[in-house]
């Protein structure tokens, strides 16, 4: 149990340096666009403009989810996605493309993997921030149902971190890994509900799939919390999703301190 | 000679490395000087200073503390608002080593970090590590160049192909090591290759 102990310390110790480099991560990336951080917007905007077209416009035929307009309901689980597509590729990666930056110093290496996530969380908040003001605008103040907002949040980064700290250690040393988490992140992307819903006619063993996906759990959970003022954590769901995160960050963290005196040498 | 150990030897002493077998002991908290690593090309002079600053380790206000004094050793005027990527290696280098040098370590240990920057530079950065030495800190000054560490360092330490030659004072072991170097210019090609080809066991 040393490397839970080791991981938890240096990211206490650490935790003001965390947040600042985070910050200059994102800095760094938009400040060479034109557009600066607006991209940060015009990026998701697009994409979400391809979805409503695609699935909301020519499949549903403009209908309504739960009485909610598609393109309202889509964005509710589309900002969470983005988030959560980009921490697992990113995340992934986070090791080998930060390890030049801090060569030839004695630096807390398993702080990276959240470097990468917070960063993204960021830019995650100034949408989410969006989103929400234009649910309030339709459906006007909720209350108790934000503080959900917040919790999966929290859950989403507790995933990604997790889950980062034992892709990019993998990653660091099979550059390949990076393939396979892109495929698999995008064929995660289509067995979520993000644009379309599980009804009768949905074959029982993708129900299965579907209901066993953590994401599904924290895209759920966003949409429920921002559309439909439903914020349960009662349900046996929850708790089998913290399992799943704990049982992700002792094995991300054993394998992290386990391997990381051979990082520089993979450079 | 290249590939003797001295840039491993210093990342163990520096812990940035860990060895494979046995354990550096340290007494103290021990710096790299490496002057490139931890800038960020996007970002300008002051923030590359607490971006480097936070990366060795460093809190807030001690990032804040050392911060005029980095701005002044590295001269760089109204460059310190500008991205770093419009630099010449020079002025990068001019920032790198006055953040390092500002960390103010107790060991420091230094990898032909002074073969960068221009004369003047280099002897202000001279004169800043024998700064150090007078308060009685421990320096690792790593070099090829015997002029430069006959004027600097007390004691000298001989690697070849990964084994200590000879340890002690400094005059003593650059005659050795110079007399080496004398020696192995006068051989041939291929005894030069015998000689190293003895040293690897091959």
């Amino acid at each position: 149990m040393n490397f839970l102990r080791i991981v938890a310390k240096e990211h206490y110790r650490n935790r003001y340096m965390i947040i600042r480099i985070a910050l200059f991560r994102l800095k760094s990336t938009y400040i060479t666009n034109r557009l600066g951080l607006l991209w940060v917007f015009l990026n998701p905007l697009s994409q979400l403009a391809v979805y409503w077209v695609v699935f909301g416009m020519g499949i549903r035929g403009g209908a309504p989810v739960e009485g909610v307009p598609f393109l309202l309901w889509l964005s509710c689980g589309l900002v969470p996605w983005l988030f959560i597509g980009s921490g697992i590729v990113q995340g992934a990666s986070s090791v080998s493309s930060q390890l030049s930056q801090v060569s030839k110093m004695k630096f807390p290496l398993s702080v990276l993997p959240s470097i990468t996530i917070i960063s993204q969380l960021i830019s995650h908040l100034i949408m989410l921030f969006i989103v929400i003001i234009a649910v309030i605008v339709k459906y006007g103040f909720f209350g108790i149902s934000y503080l959900g907002i917040f919790y999966y949040v929290i859950a989403t980064v507790s995933l990604l971190s997790a889950l980062a700290l034992f892709t990019s250690t993998v990653s660091a040393f099979v550059r390949d890994f990076r393939f396979v988490i892109g495929a698999v992140t995008k064929a995660l992307f289509f067995i979520t509900p993000i644009m379309w819903t599980v009804n009768s006619k949905t074959p029982e063993l993708l129900k299965q799939v579907i209901r066993y996906n953590p994401v599904t759990y924290l895209v759920d959970g966003y949409r429920n919390a921002m559309l439909f003022n439903r914020f349960d954590l009662t349900s046996a769901y929850t708790a089998g999703f913290w399992l799943v995160i704990l049982a992700l960050f002792a094995w991300g963290a054993f394998i992290h301190v386990r391997f990381r005196k051979h990082f520089m040498d993979y450079q | 000679m290249n590939g003797a150990g001295k840039s491993t030897l210093s990342n163990l002493i520096a812990g940035v490395t860990i060895p494979s077998t046995g354990s550096v002991l340290i007494n103290g908290n021990a710096a790299l000087i490496a002057i490139s690593s931890g800038l960020n090309n996007q970002l300008n002079g002051l923030e590359n200073i607490e971006l480097k600053g936070l990366m060795m380790g460093l809190s807030h206000q001690q990032i804040k503390a050392i911060t005029p004094a980095v701005i002044e050793f590295a001269e760089l005027g109204k460059f310190i608002r500008q991205p770093i990527k419009a630099y010449s290696s020079g002025m990068k280098a001019r920032l790198g080593f006055a953040i390092s040098v500002h960390i103010d370590p107790d060991i420091l240990v230094i990898d032909e970090a002074l073969s960068v920057g221009d004369q003047t530079f280099s002897d202000k950065c001279l004169a800043k590590i024998s700064e150090f030495k007078e308060r009685g800190k421990t320096i690792f000054f790593i070099s090829h160049s015997l002029s430069q560490v006959k004027s600097f360092c007390s004691k000298g330490l001989w690697l070849h192909d990964g084994e200590l030659k000879k340890y002690g004072d400094i005059e003593e072991v650059a005659a050795e090591y110079e007399r080496f170097l004398n020696h192995y210019q006068t051989l041939s090609p291929a005894e030069r290759a015998e000689l190293r080809a003895s040293h690897w066991g091959v």
